[in-house]
Formats: structure tokens, C-alpha cells, sequence
């Protein structure tokens, strides 16, 4: 039975790791992650200095824009991408 | 005596048939007027995209033709008059929801295409300024080629035109203008292609810090373009206030 079991528990261990690893974003913070999160990930888009830290910065920039995206949307989701394209858009 | 025992009963069988055909027509069972209405009304102030909108429509029409059917025009008008704004601002809702998908896709479209230019210039051959130079040069000749060839197109296009009102609208002069112009649309398009390469290319330079010569026969100069923090900040806390 330690046999199955064990390695199952491992399983379920990394799986709930992984899951942390997700952005959650709640909804009484999402005002302010959306005003600080735009400015510092499009910042360090921009500012990315060889391209491995650009990918770096980029997969978090998307990370959060769907986070936005699907849990929050609205208006706060409309902040966010507007300040990123705005910031992007300035290089 | 047979005989017409045997017709009589085929038309009565036939006008069964007829009227069951013409129940099974709107599935809808009708109830009175104004309580089909509010039914109607009701479904029409939950509407939230246009395939139901496309439903409630078609729901409301087979009441109308129901009651036309079934009792007479002044009914069917009165459950039309009853549900008429509910739906028309269903509509409204509906272009409105339209709008602002359409106002979302294409902010997220700005954003995904700005990353995805900065990396096409971050993965951009940077080892001879000079082919860039020769590179951007062509490509605006060709443009400029390409913007010649579309004025001469506008041209034929217009005269064409004038042809066309002269004869009437014959349909094959109709069909050779639509061509014209979707030709139009295809040279703009390579335009914006064309263009779209020299911004990745000045893009790429100026990611490394090289400022890329505005003309192009000038030399480079070796100016690190830094992007200042505080400008981004800046504008991001107007954003905020506004």
C-alpha cells in the first residue's frame, strides 16, 4: 500500500505547489496591484536589459494581464492595459 | 353515396392536417396578451449577447404569428406594440456589450503586438548596421513604389466610377471596380507590412542602446538611449488621478 501511496502524495504535493505558483489576485486589492503591477512590469519590460531578462519580464507581464483578465476584468483589468500599452508604447 | 362519403371525409382529414401544420408552426402556448408580453419582456431585460437577443426576437414573433393566427391582427399588433421597446432596448444593450468587446479585443491586441515586436527586435541580427541601413532604404523605395502604383489604381478606380454611373451600374463594371479597390487594400496592407519590418529593425537598435540614424546615409552614434523610471512613474499617476 506505501508503495501506491506514497508516490501519490508526492504527486498531490507538487500539484498544489504548482497551483500556488498561479497569480491570484483578489478583488479588495485589485486597484492597487492593477495602479503598482502596470507601472513595474512594463517598466521592466522596457528596461530589460538582454533578452533573456526581456523574456523573464514578459512572461510575468502576461501572467498578470490574464490574471486580470479572468479574475478581475472590468475596470481594473482596462487600467492595467491601458497604463502597460501606455508605457510600452513610449520605447 | 360512397363516393362522396369517401371525399368528404379526405377534405376533413386534409384540413386536420392543415390546421395541425399550422399549430406545430409557433410551438409557443399563448396564454393572453399582456401576460405573454411581460414573459417576453422579462426574458428581453436578461438579455446579455446576441444569440439571446436572436432567441427572445424569434420567441416573440411566433407569439405574434400566434395570435394572428389564432385569434386576429388587433391582438397580434397589441402584443407587438407591448414588447416593442423591451426589445429595442435589448438591442441597444446588445451593441452596447458589442462595442465594448470589441473596445477590450483590440487594447489587448495593442498590448500582445507591443511584446511581440520587442521580441522580434530583441531576436534581430545586429551585426551590420550597414545591411539595416541598406535594408530600411529599400524598403522605402518599395514603399514609395508601392504608393505610386495605388495613386494610379485611385485613378482607374475613379474613372471607372464615372463609367460606371454613365452605363447605369452594369453589374461586371461594378465587380471590376470592387476588384480595384480590395487591390487598393492589399498594396496598403503590404505598405503596413513593409513599414512594420523598419520599426523592428530601428526598434532592435534602439534596445541595445544605438541610436539608429534618422537619415539614413548618416553614421551611427553610439548614445545609450536610457528610458527614464520617472517619466513611466509620471504618467502612470496622472492615469491614476485622472
Amino acid at each position: 500500500m506505501k508503495r501506491f501511496f506514497m508516490p501519490l502524495g508526492a504527486l498531490c504535493l507538487l500539484c498544489s505547489c504548482a497551483k500556488e505558483s498561479k497569480i491570484v489576485i483578489k478583488e479588495e486589492e485589485a486597484i492597487a496591484i492593477s495602479s503598482e503591477k502596470s507601472v513595474e512590469l512594463a517598466t521592466k519590460v522596457i528596461q530589460a536589459k538582454s533578452y533573456e531578462e526581456f523574456k523573464a519580464a514578459r512572461q510575468e507581464i502576461e501572467a498578470y494581464e490574464e490574471a486580470f483578465r479572468t479574475q478581475i476584468g472590468g475596470e481594473d483589468y482596462d487600467y492595467f492595459v491601458e497604463t502597460c500599452n501606455e508605457i510600452l508604447g513610449q520605447i | 353515396m360512397k363516393r362522396k362519403i369517401v371525399t368528404i371525409l379526405a377534405y376533413t382529414l386534409l384540413v386536420v392536417v392543415v390546421l395541425l401544420m399550422s399549430q406545430c408552426e409557433h410551438s409557443v402556448t399563448l396564454t393572453t396578451v399582456k401576460r405573454d408580453a411581460r414573459h417576453i419582456i422579462e426574458l428581453a431585460e436578461r438579455i446579455e449577447s446576441e444569440e439571446e437577443l436572436k432567441h427572445v426576437e424569434k420567441l416573440a414573433r411566433q407569439y405574434e404569428i400566434g395570435y394572428q393566427r389564432m385569434y386576429n391582427g388587433a391582438k397580434a399588433l397589441e402584443f407587438k406594440r407591448l414588447t416593442n421597446e423591451a426589445l429595442r432596448n435589448a438591442g441597444e444593450v446588445c451593441n452596447q456589450i458589442h462595442a465594448e468587446n470589441e473596445r477590450i479585443a483590440a487594447m489587448r491586441n495593442t498590448f500582445h503586438s507591443s511584446l511581440e515586436d520587442l521580441d522580434a527586435a530583441w531576436g534581430h541580427d545586429m551585426s551590420s548596421l550597414e545591411s539595416d541601413i541598406a535594408a530600411i532604404e529599400q524598403n522605402n523605395e518599395q514603399i514609395g513604389k508601392i504608393e505610386a502604383d495605388i495613386e494610379s489604381v485611385k485613378r482607374e478606380s475613379e474613372k471607372l466610377y464615372d463609367l460606371i454611373i454613365e452605363k447605369s451600374y452594369p453589374e461586371d463594371l461594378l465587380n471590376e471596380h470592387s476588384k480595384l479597390n480590395n487591390k487598393i487594400v492589399e498594396m496598403e496592407a503590404e505598405i503596413g507590412k513593409i513599414e512594420h519590418q523598419n520599426h523592428i529593425i530601428r526598434l532592435a537598435y534602439k534596445l541595445h542602446g544605438v541610436e539608429f540614424p534618422v537619415n539614413e546615409s548618416e553614421e551611427p552614434t553610439e548614445e545609450v538611449v536610457e528610458v527614464s523610471t520617472e517619466e513611466v512613474v509620471e504618467v502612470s499617476t496622472e492615469e491614476v488621478t485622472e
